[in-house]
């Protein structure tokens, strides 16, 4: 990797960087996903900076080159992202069904006290 | 002024009945709100025999969450103040007057300051020493405002910072301690911290451990660090 390659990406990986802070900033990301981004940030930017290391990975795992290494090592982490964030919709579908179900229970036990104040009115 | 004793428990079947009994001879008068926050034990039902009110969340949002349960409803049902008491017995209710008499005096936010002078034997290990030193040169440096104690849980809020709270505290850990702080500093607001004294846990378990605890902090730290200079908004903005 040359040097005009790393210098692009590493700038890319600021902004990013960037983003995700005002993201926190303005809460519209936990800090939980913040610091998890954040580091991934840092592991790329040592693989921009020692590509060696993408061809250790590479020999370790039987292929060939950098490049397919650092493929290799980017692809299992993005499959982990995802199973990741599939468990956290998953979490979060099973809160709005427990939200939506005590939202309906509370609306029919108004309803319900609405009806025998309405009684006891007429 | 009206006040509102606001108790977050999280699986505190174990302890809460003592302390609900101590508030209820130490301050007969004051009413009390339990926030359930999601236990899967039997605290809500505790909380409810003891005579508290109480206000169960259908799962755990941690204290954040819970305390600005709490604060919203101590504003829907007219009172004027809260107090943020522990579940766990580590706080002396007989010194909630200490923390009610910081709000009479003027103060927006009172603090219990379990390390004042003279009061409390209380001490840490020295990885949370480090790490409470660092937060406390945190709000220094974004506030300008020297406060030892920035972690207590032990505080009485008034009015403004009632409002204020009640719908811009985080939910973030530590979001209900330092960040919550650093929110009425930077809205012009007066804090005020007291001695106060600190017992050991009468029963359950802390909230966190180890590398859990070590993971949550960097992350509040992130949290704190980015949200510096933020503009503050209170409900209705």
């Amino acid at each position: 990797m040359d040097t005009r390659t790393q210098i692009v990406i590493t700038v890319a990986l600021v902004l990013v960087l960037v983003w995700l802070l005002r993201l926190v900033r303005f809460r519209q990301l936990r800090g939980k996903y913040a610091v998890y981004w954040i580091g991934t940030i840092f592991i790329l930017e040592i693989f921009v900076f020692w590509p060696e290391l993408g061809q250790w990975v590479s020999g370790e795992s039987g292929s060939v080159g950098s490049l397919i290494g650092f493929l290799l090592v980017l692809s299992g982490f993005a499959v982990l992202s995802l199973i990741h964030v599939a468990w956290e919709l998953s979490r979060l579908e099973e809160r709005g069904r427990i939200l939506a179900e005590m939202n309906a229970q509370d609306k029919d036990s108004r309803s319900l006290r609405e009806i025998e104040l309405d009684d006891k009115n007429y | 002024m009206r006040t509102l004793l606001v108790v977050p428990a999280f699986e505190e079947e174990d302890s809460l009945a003592d302390v609900l009994a101590e508030v209820k001879r130490e301050l007969p008068s004051l009413d009390i709100l339990v926030i359930d926050d999601g236990s899967t034990d039997h605290t809500a039902a505790v909380a409810r025999k003891a005579g508290a009110l109480v206000c169960s969340l259908p799962f755990n949002l941690g204290v954040g969450g819970a305390l600005r349960t709490g604060f919203r409803y101590a504003m829907l049902n007219g009172y004027d103040s809260c107090v943020q008491l522990d579940a766990d017995g580590q706080h002396l209710p007989s010194e909630v007057p200490v923390l009610l008499a910081g709000l009479n005096q003027g103060a927006d936010l009172v603090i219990g300051n379990r390390f004042g002078d003279g009061v409390s034997t209380y001490t840490v290990g020295i990885a949370r020493g480090v790490a409470m030193s660092f937060l406390r040169s945190l709000v220094r440096v974004a506030s300008g405002e020297k406060i030892q104690d920035t972690t207590s849980g032990f505080r009485a809020f008034g009015p403004r910072s009632l409002k204020l709270l009640s719908s811009g505290i985080s939910v973030e850990y530590m979001g209900d301690t330092v960040e919550a702080l650093l929110l009425v500093l930077r809205a012009g607001l007066i804090v005020e911290e007291v001695p106060t004294g600190m017992r050991q846990r009468s029963a359950g378990r802390p909230s966190q451990r180890s590398f859990r605890l070590v993971y949550r902090y960097l992350c509040a730290v992130l949290v704190i660090f980015a949200s510096v200079g933020r503009p503050v908004q209170t409900m209705g903005d």
